[in-house]
């Protein structure tokens, strides 16, 4: 797939006005100063535009919002999305364990590019693989899957009603079953989105990584994602 | 040897080492008019299922059509789109080519009996409307590799 061009931030930065010279300090302003100053660290910072320059991804417009999900880990724990992830880089990719082309390489090409990186970086991203398969996807077979790849990676599993209402928020296609043995309806694949997206610590997702990214393209997103945030 | 052909042989060896890392292993064979290469197999994460790639070449004057794709070591193979749709037909025009790569169409292993590792091969036969029979032993590689 070829990446679509990154669409460069619509709004100019506006130049920063000069600074006054800054005079004196009195001995009985420091106290003072000191509030003031922590009254401004306190108040959020404004978010900065996103910056797509050098990233493999295609960036997308407008950015899509982290959406509301609520599934269950692969340890048994509630795993609320917007909460769990709050502050991370998180990629976010909907698969099933039984494909066995997109979902593995994407997944193999995320952990080889995680296994390059150092703490500094991979501290800051959650991988969040979320089944839409949760049939036969159990818990167990899920972490056993990625832990081929990364134990380092979340699994998420939940009703489909859960799932088809991240996939609308999104505005992704929904996910489809074929059979393909109609002796044995247990045998289907599952027609899915092959994208991985990836929020921002703002929650938005800015970029969303097609297939065909190669691991020494993630190792460099990654990092200027996380450079960036 | 002189200073220039040694200049030379050193630039060529760089230029070979240059190139990088070797592709990794294919297999290739020939039946009747076909030639079949670029054939590798990724490592199955569990029993369940495994994808299998090879670009099939038509030197001939007429369509071919793979018939059935099936492996000792699972109990069934089936074509896919990306979006893994199921694909009856998979057919190599008069003097055309179809390319199985990973994102795009691939064979699908299900069920195996034996895992094969990275580094083994996998065991492949095609069977074609034309031109017959041919087993392939595939390279298995990692995923990502």
């Amino acid at each position: 797939m070829r990446p679509v061009r990154p669409v460069r931030p619509v709004r100019p930065v506006r130049p920063v006005r000069p600074v006054r010279p800054v005079r004196p300090v009195r001995p009985l302003r420091p106290l003072l100063l000191a509030g003031l100053a922590f009254a401004l660290a306190c108040k959020p910072a404004p978010p900065k535009p996103f910056n797509g320059e050098g990233l493999s991804g295609p960036q997308i417009m407008p950015p899509l919002p982290k959406p509301d999900l609520v599934l269950t880990t692969t340890e048994g724990k509630q795993f609320d999305l917007k909460k769990e992830t709050e502050g991370y880089i998180t990629l976010l990719f909907f698969g099933y364990t039984n494909c066995p082309d997109v979902c593995p390489v994407h997944m193999a090409n995320i952990a080889g590019a995680m296994k390059r990186l150092g703490p500094d970086i991979t501290n800051r991203i959650k991988v969040v693989f979320v089944t839409v398969d949760p049939a036969r996807d159990t818990p167990e077979v899920i972490r056993t899957w990625l832990d081929h790849f990364d134990q380092r990676f979340i699994g998420l599993r939940g009703d489909s009603a859960s799932v088809a209402s991240a996939f609308t928020q999104l505005r992704l296609g929904q996910t489809q079953h074929e059979i393909v043995d109609s002796a044995d309806t247990s045998r289907y694949n599952v027609g899915h989105t092959a994208l991985v997206l990836a929020f921002g610590t703002d929650n938005m997702a800015h970029v969303v990584y097609p297939f065909g990214i190669r691991q020494q393209d993630w190792t460099k997103d990654l990092t200027l994602l996380v450079e960036r945030s | 040897m002189s200073n220039a052909r040694r200049c030379l042989s050193l630039a060529l060896l760089v230029s070979i080492s240059g190139c990088g890392k070797a592709a990794p292993p294919s297999a290739s064979a020939k039946v009747g008019e076909l030639t079949v290469d670029h054939a590798f197999a990724f490592e199955p994460i569990t029993a369940a299922s495994g994808a299998a790639y090879f670009r099939i070449r038509n030197g001939g004057t007429a369509a071919d059509t793979v018939l059935e794709a099936t492996s000792p070591v699972a109990r069934a193979a089936s074509f896919h789109g990306s979006t893994m749709v199921h694909l009856h037909v998979l057919e190599i025009p008069p003097g055309g080519e179809v390319e199985l790569k990973p994102g795009a169409l691939h064979l699908m292993l299900t069920d195996f009996s034996a895992l094969p590792h990275a580094g083994e091969s996998l065991a492949v036969t095609l069977r074609f409307a034309r031109a017959g029979s041919v087993t392939l032993q595939l390279p298995v590689r990692r995923y990502g590799q």
